[in-house]
């Protein structure tokens, strides 16, 4: 399967190294949308096709909270799979963000491996299998 | 919470995310060089179950340095902009390192989006802030902070 992926953070540098991460994966992705906030990822979701949001958690206006539970309540987005991508590392943020809805929770500094390994977790291993 | 765990917490939580983001190696130093040139500083406030801010500075030549280490591309491709996102980044990152350092993974506490600006050249010692400096491997300083 190829994924068309959106990446939501506040930090231009945080989306630039997930790309670039993306990029040294065995994983097919066509294009990679970037949203700067919760808010912006909301709007993106309503106007483009999205196979799988990679998500940062304290963001301005909307969080990371808002975009997963704003997705669980919308049936026609409600399948697209969140992985979250947080400097917060308590167990306790994570638990919460999981119940709500998202699929995967990666700690920051992100590292190629951990993302992978949560990639492989919440879509399963076929994913890493580029065409 | 006394001096010693706070610098403790300093200490590992920045040198995690330098050798894990940027593979920068770096060690606390009792004398770290001076900064040179225009000094960036980053700072972020955090809530819930503990208050207070972090803040994080280095020059602006640093700042390029670890934004080219953190995207894989040349110190000259890192502009004045980068190197700003990067301090922001890097700060955010170490925040969320030092919570758990300090507080534990139970705790809850909700860390603001980090703002970037100059600062003067000083030691950034005020009462109630625990500052500690790095020097990396390039011999740049890093000063690291903690309000409580």
């Amino acid at each position: 399967m190829a994924y068309r992926v959106l990446i939501v953070d506040d930090s231009v540098i945080i989306r630039k190294m997930i790309v670039r991460m993306l990029s040294m994966l065995p994983m097919e992705v066509t294009e990679c949308l970037e949203a700067f906030d919760g808010q912006d990822a909301i709007d993106k979701l309503k106007s483009e096709w999205v196979d799988l949001v990679l998500c940062d958690v304290n963001m301005p206006r909307k969080s990371g909270e808002d975009v997963v539970q704003t997705l669980a309540a919308d049936p026609m987005l409600k399948d697209i799979p969140v992985i979250i991508v947080s400097s917060d590392r308590s167990s306790a943020r994570e638990e919460r963000l999981i119940k709500m809805g998202a699929r995967g929770y990666v700690q920051k500094p992100v590292t190629p491996e951990a993302l992978k390994d949560a990639l492989v977790a919440s879509l399963g291993p076929t994913c890493m299998e580029a065409a | 919470m006394n001096t010693q765990a706070r610098e403790s917490a300093l200490v590992s939580s920045l040198s995690l995310v330098l050798d894990e983001a940027t593979f920068v190696f770096g060690e606390p130093s009792p004398e770290p060089p001076e900064f040179e040139g225009t000094i960036l500083e980053s700072s972020l406030a955090f809530s819930g179950d503990a208050e207070g801010a972090l803040i994080l500075r280095a020059s602006e030549m640093t700042a390029m340095e670890l934004a080219s280490a953190l995207l894989g591309i040349e110190p000259d491709e890192a502009g004045g902009e980068t190197a700003t996102a990067a301090m922001g980044e890097l700060l955010n990152m170490a925040a969320g390192v030092f919570m758990t350092e300090l507080f534990g993974e139970g705790a809850l506490v909700q860390i603001q989006p980090p703002t970037v600006g100059t600062a003067a050249n000083d030691d950034g010692k005020a009462e109630g802030v625990t500052v500690v400096s790095f020097v990396t491997d390039e011999d740049q300083r890093l000063d690291f902070a903690v309000r409580l």
